[in-house]
């Protein structure tokens, strides 16, 4: 990405005059407002052209790299600049005395027209409810280990919110629904390890993607209307309900015991008597952890995806394999994906002994438009030997799909996705991949 | 003139050495500086762009036709939504790609995206400068971006003072 000319060179100089002083300032401040706050005020002494732009930028302040515990200087910046504000981060935040500095920084006029906030504390301590004072022109919000406010005025409002992550933040039901209902645009919503709330419903004309991550207890999850809905992904313990969410195409569990789905209205309960009056047709993408790993548990699944095209399955054994995995479909058992539409399954943490090797080899056999299954191995178990040994215990000749490709590769990476960043894994086009294509790491 | 082709409404631009571009209306409501004029009807014949000479006016016109919105919708800016796969990451190399020029030329793209106003082609030409200004000394900065230290010694150490936390 980064380009030759890039670094200060004989060659970089030798293309000549100072192009960039001739630049006007509004894009002198764009560029300045996206450095990180040190080499933002920095760029003051770099020539009598730039010094008064850093102040007249739209102020970008991150704790990021600011000296350690320099309260002081947050201060001094909030009390030079002029703004408006595009984005504040402050990650450092941890006892009542920083709190009570916080509330005094929001109140802060420089910060007018903020678009972007980013505030994490140490533990939980409360959000101070002046910052909500940015509901107004706010693009992008997170919150981190904090309590939020109660009481949320029912005149509150986010036109523009398009992304909003909560971590570990206590909230209310109340006060949950009634944020969600206040954000007008919200494109993507991650609400990690919260609590306070036993339900969550989503009603939003604008989602695009949402992920929810709870610990271990069970909560229930509404997808009451959500016509724009694409990304669903719920960790863990979910009771999960879709009602209207037609354009969904990629879904995520995490564990196969801990979640379960219904489809449609309150009368189709029941993930094992399976109401399939209402299938997920949009649904092309199921990604999946099963401990066992558990067969029965994943079809119970996909009859509920007929359109379904990828299947990512995390495969974790158990160690006594109670779970046989032997299943032969009778005609009226039909799982539609499975006959139609399943083209690519991939299987993590494969190890080839009974219980997931019978799990693979059931797809081998059923899955009729298989175009190719990937058996990414755990451990050292891989030889060309034990390769040419599994082909054939999965009984590769009598697969259902003739033009089907089997390839055996490292497990890498492991984890279901391929970034461990949470808010990235509902943005990037390739969750699943080896590499984050947004934040470029490989995890 | 603004003519139809194909369904298609056509928009004709023009750069001040006379070249013409003729392009999808779409296309150039990429820019908002040029979606301004289109809504505001000033645009019935050719649009002249003053001060983008055709060299880097193709190079812009390049650059939306790539990124111009797929799916017809118009007004809403792309860069919130998620990604339909694979598309956005495509996007990102072919970027790489097209930003692979010479300084010069990158400062000429910078200026055409400042005026014709484009938000994601400022993003990607200004990325460089950013870089470079992070985490390199003044003296690096200076260098590379060709400027000069125009300060007597003595206002340098006033300004760093005034900032301290930011030179430490």
């Amino acid at each position: 990405m980064e380009d030759a000319a890039a670094r200060p060179s004989k060659q970089a100089k030798a293309e000549g005059a100072d192009r960039i002083s001739l630049l006007p300032d509004s894009i002198l401040s764009q560029v300045i407002t996206r450095l990180p706050t040190k080499d933002a005020a920095r760029t003051a002494a770099l020539a009598r052209r730039w010094r008064p732009l850093w102040r007249a930028s739209p102020l970008n302040l991150d704790d990021a790299r600011l000296p350690r515990w320099s309260w002081d200087c947050i201060s001094k910046i909030l009390a030079e600049h002029r703004g408006p504000a595009r984005r504040l981060r402050l990650r450092h935040l941890d006892g009542p005395n920083s709190i009570a500095d916080l509330a005094e920084w929001i109140r802060s006029p420089a910060l007018d027209g903020l678009e972007e906030i980013h505030i994490s504390y140490r533990y939980d301590l409360l959000l101070p409810p002046c910052a909500l004072r940015f509901a107004p022109t706010l693009r992008v919000a997170s919150f981190a280990r904090c309590r939020f406010p109660e009481g949320i005025s029912p005149t509150l409002a986010f036109p523009r919110l398009t992304r909003l992550a909560l971590t570990e933040v206590e909230i209310s039901e109340d006060a949950l629904h009634g944020l969600l209902s206040a954000c007008s645009a919200l494109r993507v919503l991650q609400l990690d390890w919260c609590g306070g709330f036993d339900r969550v419903v989503i009603d939003s004309p604008t989602l695009q993607s949402f992920g929810i991550v709870a610990d271990s207890y069970v909560g229930e999850l509404v997808i009451h209307y959500a016509p724009r809905l694409e990304r669903l992904i719920a960790f863990d313990n979910f009771d999960i309900q879709v009602i209207r969410a037609p354009r969904l195409q990629m879904v995520c569990f995490l564990d196969s015991h801990k979640t379960t789905l219904h489809v449609g209205t309150m009368a189709s309960r029941g993930i094992s008597g399976g109401n399939l009056a209402m299938p997920l047709h949009s649904v092309k993408i199921f990604i999946l952890d099963t401990v066992g790993p558990d067969l029965d548990a994943v079809l119970n699944f996909i009859k509920y995806f007929p359109c379904l095209e990828k299947l990512v399955i995390t495969l974790y054994l158990e160690v006594d394999m109670k779970k046989k995995n032997v299943r032969h479909l009778d005609p009226q058992d039909r799982i539609e994906c499975l006959d139609l539409s399943l083209k690519e399954v991939v299987l993590k943490g494969y190890e080839g002994k009974r219980s997931d090797l019978n799990f693979a080899k059931f797809f081998v056999l059923n899955a009729k438009v298989l175009e190719s299954m990937e058996l990414r191995v755990q451990d050292n178990t891989f030889t060309r030997r034990w390769e040419t040994n599994q082909r054939r215990r999965l009984q590769l000749d009598s697969r259902a799909s003739r033009n089907a490709r089997f390839e055996f590769g490292e497990a890498y990476p492991f984890t279901t996705f391929a970034c461990s960043k949470h808010a990235h894994v509902l943005t990037m086009a390739d969750p699943v991949g080896t590499s984050c294509g947004v934040c470029g790491h490989t995890d | 003139m603004a003519t139809r082709e194909a369904g298609k409404k056509m928009i004709m631009l023009k750069s001040p050495d006379g070249m013409e571009f003729e392009v999808e209306e779409a296309v150039a409501m990429e820019s908002q500086t040029i979606r301004k004029m289109i809504e505001d009807d000033c645009a019935d014949t050719a649009i002249l762009i003053p001060n983008i000479n055709s060299k880097i006016l193709s190079r812009v016109i390049e650059y939306c036709n790539k990124h111009v919105p797929t799916t017809g919708a118009t007004g809403a800016a792309a860069s919130d939504t998620v990604a339909p796969a694979a598309l956005a990451e495509d996007l990102k190399i072919w970027d790489a790609e097209f930003i692979k020029v010479n300084r010069a030329t990158r400062f000429d793209l910078i200026q055409a995206a400042s005026y014709l106003n484009i938000k994601g082609l400022l993003d990607l030409t200004s990325q460089t400068t950013i870089d470079t200004i992070s985490d390199n000394s003044l003296e690096e900065i200076r260098s590379f971006l060709s400027t000069k230290n125009d300060y007597l010694p003595e206002e340098e150490q006033t300004i760093r003072r005034e900032n301290q936390w930011a030179f430490q």
